[in-house]
């Protein structure tokens, strides 16, 4: 009976919320929608070297790059999960492994390994625990990488073979954060990436973690164009490897 | 009480309504259908899943105790002062429910941990070290959810008339004591919703602890972070893990609202 009536009003306020919800939408895959070339996910370990890198490669072929970065594990979930990526780059290869078995890594191209690296034991300036070998942070407070990323397992793997078993005080989602929780003096010491390093710590020579080194692979995504490959390539050459050799990382299979 | 026509929902009401609630329903329902409900109660029996759960009930209920004793008369003083200094102080009191958590936690971390102004004074006189510790994730909850009480808190003696007090002092009754016996019962259903709110506010918590208080496995690590971890190796953990704190928020929001505020 009241439909009659309720009927004009109803469509009238259908159409209108279609038009200013498609304007919403519009407006916010208009802001996701920049005109960006190749969308690269790095290892959060990369992060410095690898800006640098998509600086020099924008400059090089006038293309436009856009470089997210965070903990391996953490970007091959999302990758799994559908994010919007060309190029990968993470900080062990059982990571990529996950990657590749959900079929997410385009497969006519190969994944390339471009850098290696290794951990080193720091402390905070002044290295307020006295720490001078992997024995001495035991009982004191540390922090590590989570065992599912690559730093982590490479900690883990490094304790069992030392015989030592890590109680870390916290478990962190990536090496920067553990950088972080050292460098403020939150923890006595951590394991980091030497390539992580910076002025605010202190290194312990460890000879035994040079030897336990993790290879970096860097992968195309399904459904990107040749440009990613381009990317790769720019990774792989001289121009490319030099940067990478200034932040510390060593070329692969070299030593 | 008088019996009223079903309300007619307008319709452009009905139809931005039902979006609004698609927002937030279709996520839930993203969780629900990616359950491996099979597998359900194995995650949920894993010592690891167990501990983050009883921590995270520990960490949620003593920061929303503390946000009664604390929160109760910081909402009392912030409601009845007038003063323009207390408005400055009122807008920084509230500043945690704006603030993005992670910020939060480095605020704390710069202020009580090992080397902040105060955590360093901690070390040094007591030898207490907040961070990574069940305390530090108690005080990162807290901070976070304590602005929800005192707002809860504030708004209620706003609203409250204050006959009744006036009356209760005028017939002899202390102040202490017309706070207690007077106000308080006023405000009973501001003060629940209030913890409520609170606690289920610090039972998500997440970016101020893991910030401030670290993932510690059994001191630190809550579900949110319990979640966090299994999202990098094992997903269908974290959505167990997720499905978790839904069932007993939405528990804890049903019995509450149905017992107590719901119904005045």
């Amino acid at each position: 009976m009241n439909l009659k009536n309720a009927r004009g009003p109803l469509l009238r306020s259908v159409a209108v919320g279609m038009v200013i919800l498609s304007l919403l939408l519009s407006a916010i895959t208009g802001c996701s929608q920049d005109k960006t070339d190749v969308k690269i996910m790095a290892a959060a370990s990369l992060s410095d070297a690898f800006l640098e890198i998509t600086e020099a490669f924008e400059a090089q072929t006038g293309l436009k790059t856009s470089l997210y970065s965070a903990g391996s594990a953490t970007l091959a979930t999302q990758i799994i999960e559908g994010a919007n990526a060309d190029v990968i780059a993470l900080a062990n290869e059982q990571t990529m492994d996950r990657i590749v078995v959900s079929e997410q890594v385009a497969p006519e191209y190969r994944i390339e390994i471009f850098a290696s690296n290794h951990l080193v034991l720091v402390t905070p300036l002044g290295n307020p625990a006295s720490i001078l070998s992997f024995a001495d942070t035991v009982g004191k407070k540390t922090a590590v990488c989570a065992p599912a990323v690559p730093c982590g397992s490479l900690s883990y793997a490094f304790a069992e073979q030392e015989g030592i078993e890590l109680n870390p005080a916290s478990v962190e989602p990536n090496v920067r954060s553990v950088r972080t929780k050292v460098e403020l003096g939150e923890v006595d010491a951590g394991l980091i990436y030497k390539t992580d390093v910076t002025a605010g710590l202190e290194v312990i020579e460890i000879p035994e973690l040079e030897s336990l080194t993790t290879m970096y692979p860097i992968a195309v995504i399904n459904g990107a164009d040749l440009t990613a490959v381009g990317f790769i390539d720019f990774v792989l050459s001289e121009a490319g490897q030099a940067i990478l050799g200034r932040y510390g990382f060593e070329r692969p299979y070299e030593n | 009480m008088r019996t009223r026509k079903p309300t007619l929902i307008p319709p452009p009401i009905a139809i931005f309504g039902t979006f609004a609630m698609l927002l937030i329903l279709v996520p839930f329902i993203g969780l629900a259908q990616r359950t491996p409900w099979g597998s359900f109660l194995s995650i949920l029996g894993e010592s690891s899943v167990r501990s983050a759960i009883s921590l995270s009930l520990l960490v949620a209920s003593v920061s929303a105790f503390i946000c009664l004793i604390l929160g109760l008369p910081l909402g009392w003083i912030l409601a009845r002062s007038q003063s323009l200094w207390m408005r400055l102080l009122r807008a920084i009191v509230l500043l945690p429910m704006v603030l993005p958590p992670v910020a939060g936690g480095t605020a704390l971390l710069f202020a009580l941990g090992r080397r902040g102004f105060v955590g360093q004074k901690l070390d040094e006189w007591f030898g207490i070290t907040l961070p990574f510790t069940t305390t530090g994730a108690i005080i990162a909850a807290t901070f976070v959810s304590l602005p929800f009480f005192v707002l809860a808190i504030e708004t209620s003696i706003n609203d409250l008339n204050r006959d009744f007090e006036e009356s209760a002092m005028s017939l002899g009754s202390s102040p202490t004591r017309t706070f207690f016996s007077v106000t308080v019962p006023l405000i009973r259903t501001g003060l629940i919703a209030g913890l409520t709110l609170s606690w289920a506010r610090a039972l998500g918590e997440f970016g101020a602890t893991i910030t401030f208080a670290g993932d510690n496995p059994g001191r630190t690590r809550t579900l949110p972070l319990e979640l966090f971890v299994a999202l990098e190796s094992d997903p269908n953990r974290a959505v167990v893990i997720g499905m978790i704190m839904i069932i007993i928020s939405l528990g804890v929001l049903i019995t509450l609202r149905g017992r107590w505020i719901g119904q005045k």
